[in-house]
């Protein structure tokens, strides 16, 4: 009985899910204490295991089990990339299955794109106060490198215009360099966040990221005074120049974390790395 | 000599997940994708959302098999608690979208859905099951019902049947002792949890 001493009356409800949640609270705190309650809740929570036994026999569609495993092996691939980053100099942890991974399929213009975002990431990362002159120069040659390079393809024309946005912003804007870093798969990371001078101009980021695990997306968001903002989403590795969806300023707390494809209202998967601004 | 995916129990397998194994995962489901699948489908009563909630609810337990506790009962008992809670939330949620049914048509549900608890029942663990629902007081076995596959609270249930708070408690306590003494001795003996 719920008199002070035991909560047997409630442990019936408990079991069958038919209590609020402050009576949850309450049954829960007690048990914790009480071995007699303890032991009463364990069998009821037996019994109650029985009933799905009980119900029409349905089976799901065979392909629901391949589904779960490969989202649980995108999620553990994702936990492996987060443990390299956060904490690169630690033990490796055990590697996914061979399930897990997703295939590494760049092609040839890809992965000259991407040799092409490390080196520039990597400039970046210098002390670009001192040398900013230089950096001009060399984000001049590697944006037309780039452009060389995407000129095959015609559907990324659009490329071009963050290239020359960057050239401006560096001209007189303000740039905050992430330190590059190598995941457990060999993979580096490099990232740039980029505020133009022009009046209205959203912030600009600049990655070169890895393959997000398969099915998955890198969502980068933007944390500002306690309040967590979307700020844009990478739905693939290599380099990325893209706006961000607002502007971005000194304090604000950059995170890339991993999401579903269709991007989360927050984040809800591994935070790859974040960074103050 | 490795033991092969069958010969390993539901606590070496869960053991296993937690070490991030994912054919021990996929074992798991196997052996219980059937009851969980029945299960969902029951409280929510559609094949899509059904596999949703299967599908959340083993992810949750590859996220968190290390959280789980022996002491406070089987690796059965809690896979099913995990699917029993998604299924609810997702029922709550949904009928907070719904028509309003009339609360007499939501006590009968069980009677009322197409071939529930009138279907030839394809294990004998079911039969054993309904037989010891079917033996309970009719208070009982609704009340019972109401609560795990309907999701409602017991003072939801006192004020759906007119009874007093009390009467539900005991229905609901009565009830659950009655399948366990039907069921000891049995092979879902309550007691294993």
């Amino acid at each position: 009985m719920t008199d002070g001493t035991h909560v047997t009356d409630l442990t019936a409800a408990y079991a069958l899910g038919g209590l609020p949640p402050s009576e949850m609270k309450f049954v829960e705190s007690h048990v914790a204490e009480c071995a007699e309650c303890r032991a009463d809740l364990a069998q009821m929570r037996g019994v109650v295991s029985a009933l799905p036994l009980a119900c029409e026999q349905v089976d799901p569609r065979g392909d629901l089990g391949e589904r779960i495993v490969r989202a649980a092996a995108a999620e553990l691939q994702a936990r492996q990339v987060l443990a390299g980053s956060s904490a690169r100099s630690a033990p490796a942890v055990a590697r996914a299955p061979a399930v897990a991974r997703a295939p590494r399929n760049y092609s040839m213009w890809f992965g000259g794109l991407a040799a092409a975002a490390a080196v520039a990431m990597g400039f970046v990362t210098f002390d670009v106060m001192r040398q900013r002159d230089a950096m001009r120069a060399t984000v001049a040659q590697l944006t037309s490198q780039v452009t060389e390079l995407r000129a095959a393809n015609a559907s990324l024309s659009s490329e071009a215009q963050h290239q020359h946005a960057v050239v401006a912003a560096l001209a007189g804007g303000d740039y905050w360099s992430f330190k590059p870093w190598k995941d457990p798969n060999g993979s580096m990371w490099h990232c740039a966040i980029v505020q133009p001078p022009a009046r209205g101009h959203n912030g600009m980021l600049l990655a070169s990221v890895p393959e997000p695990p398969r099915g998955m997306a890198y969502e980068v968001w933007l944390k500002r005074q306690g309040a967590v903002h979307k700020a844009a989403m990478l739905t693939h590795g290599g380099m990325t120049m893209m706006d961000m969806e607002m502007p971005v300023q000194r304090g604000d707390v950059i995170a890339f974390s991993v999401e579903p494809m269709s991007g989360s209202a927050a984040p809800t998967g591994p935070v790859m790395m974040q960074m103050v601004l | 000599m490795p033991q092969s995916e069958p010969e390993r129990s539901d606590e070496q397998l869960l053991e296993a997940v937690a070490r991030s194994d994912l054919r021990a995962l996929e074992t798991l489901y196997e052996r219980y994708k059937g009851a969980g699948y029945s299960l969902a489908y029951r409280i929510v009563g559609e094949r899509g959302a059904a596999e949703d909630v299967l599908q959340d609810a083993f992810l949750a337990v590859w996220r968190r098999a290390k959280s789980f506790k022996p002491e406070r009962g089987s690796v059965r008992t809690w896979l099913f608690s995990v699917i029993h809670h998604r299924a609810i939330d997702r029922l709550r949620a949904s009928a907070s979208n719904a028509a309003v049914v009339p609360l007499e048509d939501l006590a009968d549900r069980a009677s009322e859905q197409p071939a529930v608890w009138q279907q030839v029942w394809r294990t004998q663990r079911g039969e054993e099951v309904r037989e010891a629902l079917n033996r309970l007081t009719p208070e009982q076995k609704k009340s019972i019902e109401l609560a795990y596959f309907s999701g409602y609270t017991q003072s939801e249930i006192a004020d759906l049947m007119g009874v007093p708070l009390g009467t539900v408690k005991g229905r609901m306590r009565n009830g659950l002792l009655k399948l366990r003494d039907w069921l000891q001795g049995r092979e879902l003996e309550a007691s294993s949890g």
